[in-house]
């Protein structure tokens, strides 16, 4: 047993007092999760983009295009964008030509009128305004024919009126954000006039069933203007919609990206230590000093088994510091009991890996190479660069071959706040792997070291 | 002149002396492009896949009119809509409460419980999506109201019944109504802006993808001219070398051009992969992308030169040049549009050369910059390549 820890603890300081094992033990998840967090932000809904500049043209005279306008001035917006209205549309353009503003909407003339043409065609036709009409007015047959007449052509089907959003190439995720917000204020503008449409169809078909008066019919036209009937569902930016949104988790805790990007970057580069581990068994052979301590009298298993704990006990310290410095800049990783159970699992998986190559490899060199692919394609297809979540199915499922995938599975479950019991099912699967590596491995050494 | 060949020569050999040499210099940039790409086409995107639907379960406790209205909101906004009695873990979930429909058509409130995945990044996109189909509803829900209201004083409804039915009426008329809109919204580039294509659906991602991981893999192969000088060193073959009567300068510009060379290859295959398999239009500026590359490779190789004279060990040489390469492709935008980051975090990373390729291959591919555009890039890349290289050969000359 003493041999065993002498072996072991040797691996420890061997990987410890080399520059380089740090620099990729620590440093390097360190910096790649810093750099994560500067470009995603640490909060779980954290937004990373803000303050988007954008500039508004609003060439319409009409109620819609304020309406518009107003929504990028709204508290629902925010701190999203910093909007500034503006008159002259080619130095605008330039603006945006030059990457200095992220786009331009354009609100094109008569927009309010193009959207809404029952207005305008109906003064055309009767001379009346509908935007002052009184509600006691008494219209005439006439009148009340051109009305109808009036909101029947603007029933046409038209070709959409475009609100333009001029963007930058340079700001093309900010462009997509500024129409989305367009885009949500266009929903409002459209449920208001095809609700206001329906509205008054359905009223003056009522009311002329039902012989109303001129009177009341003239009401129902008035409902066709802007600011009233359906007007609140989208006049005002910031206008109460009766239904409501709350949200929830049942462990009452959302993601995170700088936990994410904590965990995967440490299970990332904890592969790239143990794999580079496993190579120092070739290397014992290479140098002379393996084949050395075989002919001691101790046995090949002790020597073996002193290695591989070196290696294990290297990457259970490596995890627990990038644990302990990533939670001082805010990480969470979750119950400390799951998390160090986790991490003690998943480096004995890791290493089997590390044993797998070592055993099958032929030289150190072939064992390094192979042990930076194995570790660069697990990251890839496990979701250390990207979360795991948005990459396709299969490949989700596939990625469960790689200690990397299990490390993530498990460590994010724990960051959303389940109990460790929750993720025993998990690190029962995580140690099924291990066994069939290692018993691959088993196969590889004897026929490499008999 | 047969000198200077010879080195190139074995400098090649040794770097392409087998299989995994090549999953390095190939396989893994394709494997990267293709999931970095996958990674950011929901966010660079305009009109990400129709396949991509999310899962929603929803208890419903309401039978009213108005639930079948959010369902096909929901289904709208690309929801798998699924009702349940309890959630299962791993789905985002939705409480329908009772009276939802009853409530609406009295003018009450009702409030809609979401339940999200704590585990899941996808959070703020699917509450958006949620409050985008409720916002359809809901705004539906007042016009109807307000009709109903407009009816019972023209005195065309009569009893409870009545306005409950209009309601529903004028609440489905209007969601149908709105599929034909009235006014919608579209971004327009600027002339020469290529960002259109026919597979627009992938195109921008994976642009920015195969931009990002040829600076990434590239600076790799590049950098490594570090290890190569320290394996040498520590072999004591580079001291041979210099006693013999070739010139110092001819043994270093050996090593130095056959990496940049090897790092050009590595680059053309990458090019070309990039076209042909995920249709990136690199065939839109050559000169411009040949410029850039040039100069690239000559400041990743200078600074390689120049880490080779800092690092001491072999172990040393191969962990930093991994690990600088990594984080300083992350951090010039390689692997996320910068467009994200904090503006002092995009000025602080205007010191790194990979930052300035990043952006000449951005600029050639969505703004169709040609060679005359990207010529201040391609200064500003041989600038570092000239600073990188001579301290590199003074420190190299100091330490042999």
């Amino acid at each position: 047993m003493r041999k065993l820890v002498v072996l072991a603890f040797k691996e420890v300081l061997v990987a410890f007092r080399d520059v380089g094992a740090l620099l990729t033990m620590l440093a390097t998840p360190l910096a790649l999760t810093l750099v994560m967090m500067a470009a995603f932000g640490s909060g779980s809904n954290s937004n990373p983009i803000s303050d988007i500049p954008v500039l508004l043209l609003n060439q319409d005279a009409g109620t819609f295009g304020q309406a518009l306008t107003d929504i990028f001035f709204s508290a629902s917006v925010g701190d999203l964008v910093t909007p500034t209205l503006v008159e002259d549309e080619a130095a605008a353009r330039a603006r945006v030509n030059a990457d200095e503003v992220a786009a331009l909407v354009v609100i094109p003339e008569d927009f309010s009128a193009r959207v809404f043409p029952f207005g305008v065609r109906a003064q055309t036709l009767t001379g009346v305004d509908v935007t002052t009409l009184a509600p006691d007015a008494t219209l005439t047959p006439e009148q009340q024919a051109g009305f109808a007449q009036a909101f029947m052509e603007s029933q046409s089907p038209s070709e959409p009126v475009v609100v333009e959003i001029y963007a930058s190439p340079d700001w093309r995720i900010s462009a997509l954000i500024v129409k989305a917000i367009v885009s949500q204020g266009l929903e409002r503008l459209n449920i208001q006039i095809a609700g206001t449409t329906t509205i008054v169809t359905r009223l003056m078909a009522g009311m002329l069933q039902a012989g109303q008066s001129d009177a009341d019919v003239a009401a129902a036209m008035r409902a066709m203007q802007p600011g009233a009937a359906g007007q609140e569902a989208a006049g005002g930016a910031d206008v109460e919609l009766p239904i409501k949104l709350i949200t929830t988790s049942a462990t009452g805790r959302g993601f995170s990206w700088l936990g994410y990007y904590a965990t995967s970057m440490a299970v990332l580069f904890l592969m790239f230590a143990v794999t580079a581990g496993g190579r120092t068994l070739l290397a014992e052979r290479q140098r002379g000093t393996l084949p050395r301590l075989l002919i001691s009298p101790t046995p090949a298993l002790t020597i073996l088994l002193g290695k591989m704990g070196g290696i294990v006990l290297t990457g259970v310290l490596q995890m627990l510091i990038l644990w302990g410095t990533t939670a001082l800049i805010g990480a969470y990783w979750g119950h400390p009991g799951g998390v160090l159970l986790t991490i003690v699992l998943l480096v004995i998986c890791a290493s089997s890996v590390g044993a797998l190559i070592s055993a099958w490899a032929r030289t150190p060199g072939q064992a390094s190479a192979i042990g930076s692919a194995v570790t660069l394609i697990g990251g890839a297809l496990s979701g250390s660069f990207f979360v795991r979540w948005n990459l396709p199915q299969w490949v989700q499922v596939f990625s469960l071959v790689t200690p990397n995938a299990w490390g993530i599975e498990i460590l994010s479950r724990l960051q959303a706040g389940r109990a460790p019991s929750a993720i025993l099912p998990w690190l029962g699967g995580m140690i099924l792997l291990t066994i069939l590596y290692y018993g691959v491995a088993l196969v590889g050494f004897r026929r490499q070291f008999k | 002149m047969y000198r200077l060949w010879g080195i190139i020569r074995t400098e090649f050999l040794r770097r392409f002396d087998g299989p995994m040499a090549w999953v390095f210099f190939l396989l893994l940039p394709f494997l990267f492009t293709a999931a970095v790409g996958a990674g950011l086409s929901g966010m660079m995107n305009d009109a990400p896949p129709e396949e991509v639907r999310i899962r929603l379960a929803v208890i419903q406790q309401d039978e009213g009119p108005v639930v079948d209205a959010l369902f096909a909101a929901l289904t709208g906004v690309n929801f798998d809509v699924e009702v349940v009695d309890t959630f299962p873990d791993d789905t985002f979930g939705l409480i329908v409460p009772a009276e939802f429909s009853e409530r609406l058509l009295d003018g009450d409130e009702v409030t809609l419980t979401l339940r999200i995945r704590s585990d899941s990044s996808n959070t703020p996109a699917v509450e958006q999506a949620v409050r985008a189909a409720i916002g359809r509803v809901g705004g539906a829900a007042l016009v109807a109201r307000a009709g109903v209201a407009q009816a019972r004083d023209a005195n065309l409804v009569a009893t409870p019944e009545d306005e409950a039915t209009l309601f529903s009426e004028l609440l489905l008329d209007t969601l149908a109504a709105v599929e034909t809109p009235a006014a919608v919204a579209n971004v327009v580039w600027p002339a020469g802006v290529t960002l259109e294509t026919e597979t627009r659906d992938m195109a921008n991602s994976a642009e920015h993808a195969s931009a990002g991981q040829i600076v990434t893999w590239v600076q790799i192969t590049l950098l490594s001219a570090a290890e190569v000088l320290v394996d040498e060193r520590l072999r004591g073959t580079l001291k041979r070398m210099l006693v013999m009567p070739t010139s110092r300068a001819l043994i270093l510009g050996g090593k130095v051009l056959a990496t940049v060379l090897a790092g050009l290859l590595q680059i053309a295959i990458l090019l070309i992969g990039g076209a042909a398999v995920f249709n990136v239009g690199w065939d839109r500026a050559p000169l411009a992308v040949t410029a850039v590359s040039l100069a690239f490779a000559l400041a990743a190789a200078g600074m390689g030169l120049l880490l080779a004279t800092i690092v001491k060990t072999g172990g040393q040489a191969s962990s930093a040049v991994v690990g600088l390469s990594m984080t300083m492709a992350a951090l010039g935008g390689a692997w996320f549009p910068l467009e994200v980051t904090p503006p002092l975090f995009r000025q602080i990373v205007r010191v790194l050369p990979a930052t300035w390729a990043v952006r000449a291959y951005e600029d050639i591919l969505a703004r169709g910059a040609t060679f005359a555009d990207v010529l201040p890039t391609v200064g500003v890349l041989l600038g570092f390549a000239v600073l990188f290289t001579v301290i590199g050969v003074l420190r190299f000359n100091r330490y042999e």
